[in-house]
């Protein structure tokens, strides 16, 4: 059983070459119909030849496979799109290139390689006067010390940043089902359960994960106000906690959720149901699955079983349910 | 931008202030994505500035998470007004609990360089203080008021170094006042004296203006009692006691009779951190805060408490019409105390004149100035930092038991480490013979026992 075994394959297009290609999620990878060879194609470009947009889309994609700035940039609900296209993402890196006229960025290359990124530190470094001309004949001053140096260290970091920014863009590009997918992947990876001591050392982004995703679910789910949500993280046995507090206006709903909720309900659209809160997946599927879910915030959960909705449009499916079993 | 790449506040023995903090806001910057929200960020950057203020959020901690809010906001469309540059410049690398360390390294040590009996009268150090790959000393230097006359040369430009061994030093001035042919300031060392030296004679050209022996302490010499430990305040209360001693530091700089200090907003402060765990809401530091505004005269709402008997000291000094002379002389001091918060201090000495008495302190690892008290090209504050909050608290007691604040009054940054010059609010009124200092940081503080040698 797999957290993703509740979504559809899902295609977005990415302009590659002179024409656009088709790049599709499928369970819970993400593959390139217009590259049957997509591993050559990578040697190629690690060889210095062109790289497909769509292998580095992919190579990006594997990179920020547990990104936790995925979570802050990404979305919180379906009603919360975020929109990059791929002219931005194209401006971004023409950004770069202006700062690192020396060493241009290939055509098409989200992620230059080691060779070439060294290249690009190297020229930056130059235009700061921190290193000889090449071919000058001049000694290479270090980098380690001097102001000039530390100006190419801040530049090198900056360009550094500016990267990660395109890479960033790149896959909040791929529109907004991929976009879920992506956040259920880093939700996925990091609630492993041999990574508690990692997150624990990062409690506060999951907090903020974990609230800014189930406060917009609670709102529908009880018509509370979002600002009066707050979850923790759950680890441990169970499916975690909630409870109500106060009533009227100054009603607040507390809950503790494990991160994997994020992957296996949430990014699933499966986090309110029928009425219900869905807590928990007893058997992931598409289009049927098998929840845990909360009629009301005091009430023990309920196994259901859920249907998804057809509808080919939306980003994540949605449910309605099926059957109550006891 | 990657947040795992921030050590989490939490980790550095705070009481788990850092980890409720950095929930806090990230939990704040959730609310400000929502779609009903309109973008406005204010209120993040608000509760942001008051945690790295309190000293339980780093700076990086909050930068990072207000450029990546904007980021956030900018993928949906909506931008806020201020970039978060503009925070980033005032939230950098402030990380209280963390101790000063060279890149990838140890701190380097600082030592005193013990100096000889003061002569009677003429110039003098207050103390010799090597640091990495210079030695700092604050003096007071008296020139010839002939050696004056020569306006064609700067006097302090005149002016070398030399040991008992011949060995020259290279001088410098980051900062000084004269008053007639009176020098105060700090003087800088390059390199620093060795362990072997035993005489140093600063001389210009009409001769030596000034010889200081460096021998070992005098064995009457009682060393320092140095007490450090975790601040009995909670960063809450912390935060706000140094907006009291704002209060006091304002009342000290205008004339009899005339309002300086300005109320905090109370309110939203303790709102933030109350809701951070900054601040328990039983304390009594807001109530303390309250009675000091109605001492002055402020317009302060909300239930008071009574005000600790060293702010009314100060406020009883200053709400007088004839104030005493301060003590006039220069007393030394030379002492490293422990690294607070990430910071090192080491006090040299004391002067004291009609001007006021003030504390001259080595210092390095505080957090950087505003931008709005950027230096100028020679060093100097372009405004009176005196409104400057360093994220630490000094106090000292005479040995009369007076208590006296210290306020920041100007900084002379030498490499990476800096002078401050404190005024010592109100100004000494005898040549006391030891100070009892106080200094509490976000997270840490000492007291200290020092012996002035006048």
């Amino acid at each position: 059983m797999n957290w993703f075994d509740s979504l559809p394959a899902a295609d977005t297009q990415v302009p590659c070459g002179s024409g656009t290609h088709t790049v599709r999620w499928e369970a819970g990878k993400l593959t390139l119909p217009s590259h049957p060879d997509a591993e050559a194609e990578l040697v190629l470009g690690a060889l210095g030849g062109d790289k497909p947009e769509c292998v580095t889309v992919a190579e990006v994609w594997a990179r920020h496979a547990a990104d936790l700035v995925v979570l802050g940039m990404g979305p919180r609900c379906a009603a919360d799109p975020v929109t990059v296209s791929w002219d931005e993402v194209a401006q971004q890196r023409g950004s770069l290139s202006g700062l690192t006229q020396a060493a241009p960025m290939p055509p098409g290359s989200g992620a230059p390689g080691p060779g070439a990124q060294r290249a690009r530190r190297l020229a930056i470094a130059r235009s700061f006067g921190a290193v000889a001309p090449a071919g000058s004949g001049a000694r290479v001053s270090g980098l380690g010390s001097g102001p000039a140096a530390a100006l190419a260290r801040g530049m090198a970091e900056g360009t550094q940043r500016a990267q990660q920014r395109i890479e960033l863009f790149q896959l909040l590009a791929l529109g907004s089902a991929l976009q879920f997918r992506l956040s259920g992947t880093v939700c996925a990876a990091w609630a492993e359960p041999d990574r508690a001591g990692e997150r624990a050392a990062l409690r506060p982004q999951f907090a903020a994960a974990l609230s800014g995703r189930f406060a917009p679910a609670a709102q529908e789910w009880l018509g509370i106000d979002p600002d009066a949500v707050s979850v923790t993280p759950h680890e441990g046995p169970g499916w975690g906690t909630m409870r109500v507090s106060g009533s009227g206006g100054n009603r607040g709903l507390r809950a503790s959720l494990p991160l994997g909720w994020l992957a296996s309900v949430w990014a699933c659209g499966l986090a309110v149901v029928g009425g219900h809160l869905v807590v928990a997946v007893e058997e992931p599927g598409f289009p049927e699955a098998r929840v845990l879910a909360l009629p009301a915030p005091d009430a023990a959960p309920v196994a259901l079983t859920v249907r998804a909705v057809p509808d080919d449009s939306a980003a994540v499916p949605a449910w309605e349910l099926c059957s109550e079993r006891d | 931008m990657h947040s795992a790449g921030t050590p989490p506040a939490g980790q550095a023995g705070d009481g788990g202030y850092g980890e409720r903090a950095e929930t806090y806001l990230r939990l704040l910057a959730e609310t400000a994505l929502r779609a009903a929200a309109d973008g406005n960020t204010n209120r993040v950057r608000d509760a942001a500035e008051i945690l790295v203020d309190a000293g339980v959020l780093s700076g990086q901690a909050a930068a990072q998470i207000m450029n990546d809010l904007q980021l956030a906001l900018r993928l949906r469309g909506k931008r806020d007004a201020l970039a978060a540059g503009a925070l980033l410049r005032r939230l950098t690398a402030f990380r209280p609990g963390y101790p000063s360390r060279e890149a990838g390294g140890q701190p380097n040590s600082w030592r005193v360089l013990p100096l000889g009996p003061p002569p009677a009268t003429g110039s003098r150090l207050m103390a010799l203080i090597r640091t990495a790959d210079r030695a700092l000393a604050p003096a007071v230097l008296h020139f010839s008021p002939i050696a004056l006359l020569d306006t064609e040369t700067a006097p302090l430009t005149t002016l070398t170094a030399t040991d008992d061994a011949g060995t020259g030093y290279r001088l410098g001035f980051p900062g000084g006042t004269w008053a007639g042919s009176t020098w105060t300031g700090t003087m800088a060392l390059y390199p620093a004296p060795p362990a072997t030296a035993t005489r140093l004679e600063i001389s210009g050209p009409n001769g030596p203006v000034l010889r200081a022996g460096l021998t070992a302490a005098q064995p009457a010499a009682a060393p320092p009692a140095l007490v450090a430990g975790p601040a009995t305040e909670s960063p809450g209360e912390r935060l706000l006691t140094r907006r009291a001693e704002g209060m006091l530091a304002a009342l000290a700089r205008v004339a009899p009779g005339g309002h300086g200090a300005r109320p905090p907003d109370t309110d939203e402060l303790t709102a933030t951190l109350e809701a951070a765990g900054a601040l328990s809401p039983l304390s009594a530091a807001p109530r303390r805060l309250a009675a000091l505004g109605q001492l002055l005269g402020l317009p302060v709402e909300g239930p008071a408490s009574e005000v600790p008997a060293r702010w009314t000291a100060v406020v009883a000094h200053y709400g007088r019409r004839r104030r005493p002379a301060p003590v006039s002389g220069t007393g030394a001091i030379g002492a490293v105390l422990p690294v607070l918060d990430g910071a090192r201090f080491a006090v040299a000495g004391v002067h004291s004149g009609v001007p006021g008495s003030f504390l001259y302190v080595v210092a390095e690892g505080l957090r950087p100035l505003p931008r709005r008290l950027a230096l100028d090209p020679a060093g100097r504050s372009r405004e009176s930092p005196a409104s400057i909050d360093t994220g630490f608290s000094w106090w000292v007691r005479d040995d009369a038991g007076g208590w006296h604040l210290c306020v920041l009054e100007d900084i002379n940054p030498v490499g990476r480490e800096g002078v401050l010059t404190m005024a010592l609010l109100p100004p000494l009124g005898h040549p006391t013979t030891e100070l009892t200092l106080e200094v509490s940081g976000p997270a840490q503080q000492v007291t200290a026992t020092l012996p002035v040698r006048w």
